[in-house]
């Protein structure tokens, strides 16, 4: 019975069916032809679990081809379809359709971005602002990482102090929806700031300075008013609001001589990995 | 000055403009405090200066977000530094 039930709500689920037509209402702007941006509407038929990316995706390859907009994944990993959907950023592929509760659906490109052509924002500010945080680990002595004979130690526990912010998938969201990059483009912007603070709280690194040297600035971490909108609109759970208030906290402890120096975590060689069980032997023979 | 410690003054002072608001109010407006008559200009003094620090970081804050270039932000930075301490030691010190 229960199986049965199960089978039935799947094939709900997972049905053609059209429930409604929906009114995609698309920003369109063509630098070569168009002074300013113009909306234009398609008709869009609906069906259960179809997110807007496949609505524009109908648009696309059924109605107007012209159409522009930037995907990749589509399964909210890659971070390239983030839009202005019915007046907040979203990840196109993870809104659903019906969940938007409209038969109006207003999509625009992400705010806060210049915009290059339609849904297409234009993202190199974010990924200067990254760059500008180095984004990576930073260790007094180049040796090992130029040539590697081990890994870096790191324990569960101290995992769990970065674990949360290294989830972003750099899909700008946050830096749209932020209040205070509208208002002053050369704030570094939450993206760049939790990721300051992940690598900077990471014990495998030892580049703070070189960080605080960049976010301890008029347009850094003291920019951010605590709005919150960019925790709220991360389709990843990151929640950068809270990162940079951390941050905060730990520049604030540096500055204050309160903040312990560590050094960065020691190697340790990469096999035999303790506690690890070896590999099963192949079930399927390998191909040659 | 580097930008948290600025950061940090604004946080304490608003704090300290809280405690001495009250005060102030007491020992200048209320009669309290009869064995201390200098409290009054002492924390009416204090007030000041910490009022001045904490609206005119404030007000930087909001004009830097203006996004005016670095050269003009130090120029900004250094006007309203001086505009407050001229403000400060006339009223604070010469007229007081």
């Amino acid at each position: 019975m229960a199986e049965a039930r199960k089978e039935i709500e799947i094939k709900e689920v997972l049905s053609d069916e059209i429930v409604k037509t929906v009114t995609f209402k698309i920003k369109k702007f063509d630098p070569e032809k168009d002074s300013k941006p113009h909306y234009t509407e398609y008709q869009v038929p609906v069906y259960r679990g179809m997110t807007v990316l496949d609505g524009l995706l109908y648009v696309k390859e059924d109605v107007d081809g012209t159409i522009n907009f930037r995907y990749s994944c589509r399964m909210g990993i890659c971070g390239s379809c983030g839009m202005f959907i019915n007046g907040k950023p979203r990840m196109a592929c993870m809104t659903q359709i019906l969940e938007l509760n409209s038969d109006v659906i207003e999509i625009a490109p992400l705010p806060n971005y210049d915009n290059i052509r339609d849904l297409v924002p234009d993202s190199t500010p974010l990924f200067e602002k990254h760059k500008k945080i180095k984004p990576y680990l930073i260790r007094e002595d180049t040796k090992e990482q130029e040539n590697p004979i081990g890994e870096y130690y790191q324990t569960p526990e101290e995992h769990e102090y970065y674990s949360q912010f290294s989830f972003c998938i750099k899909c700008g969201l946050c830096y749209a929806a932020c209040p205070s990059v509208a208002s002053d483009p050369e704030y570094l912007g939450p993206q760049a700031l939790t990721q300051a603070y992940r690598y900077s709280v990471d014990t495998r690194d030892e580049g703070f300075l070189e960080r605080v040297m960049v976010v301890d600035d008029p347009h850094g971490c003291w920019r951010c008013h605590y709005a919150g909108v960019c925790s709220e609109v991360c389709p990843k759970g990151v929640d950068p609001a809270k990162a940079i208030q951390l941050l905060k906290g730990l520049i604030l402890k540096y500055r204050l001589g309160l903040k312990k120096k560590r050094r960065g975590a020691g190697v340790i060689p990469a096999h035999p990995r303790p506690n690890i069980k070896k590999a099963p032997k192949r079930t399927v023979p390998q191909e040659s | 000055m580097k930008e948290s410690i600025l950061w940090l003054f604004q946080i304490v002072t608003a704090v300290l403009i809280f405690f001495l608001l009250g005060l102030h109010i007491s020992a200048q407006h209320l009669g309290g405090f009869g064995s201390f008559p200098d409290l009054a200009e002492f924390t009416y003094k204090a007030l000041m200066f910490v009022a001045l620090y904490h609206g005119l970081f404030g007000l930087r804050s909001i004009l830097l977000e203006v996004g005016m270039g670095r050269g003009a932000e130090k120029f900004v930075s250094w006007i309203l530094f001086l505009g407050g301490l001229i403000f400060f030691i006339y009223y604070g010190i010469v007229a007081a």
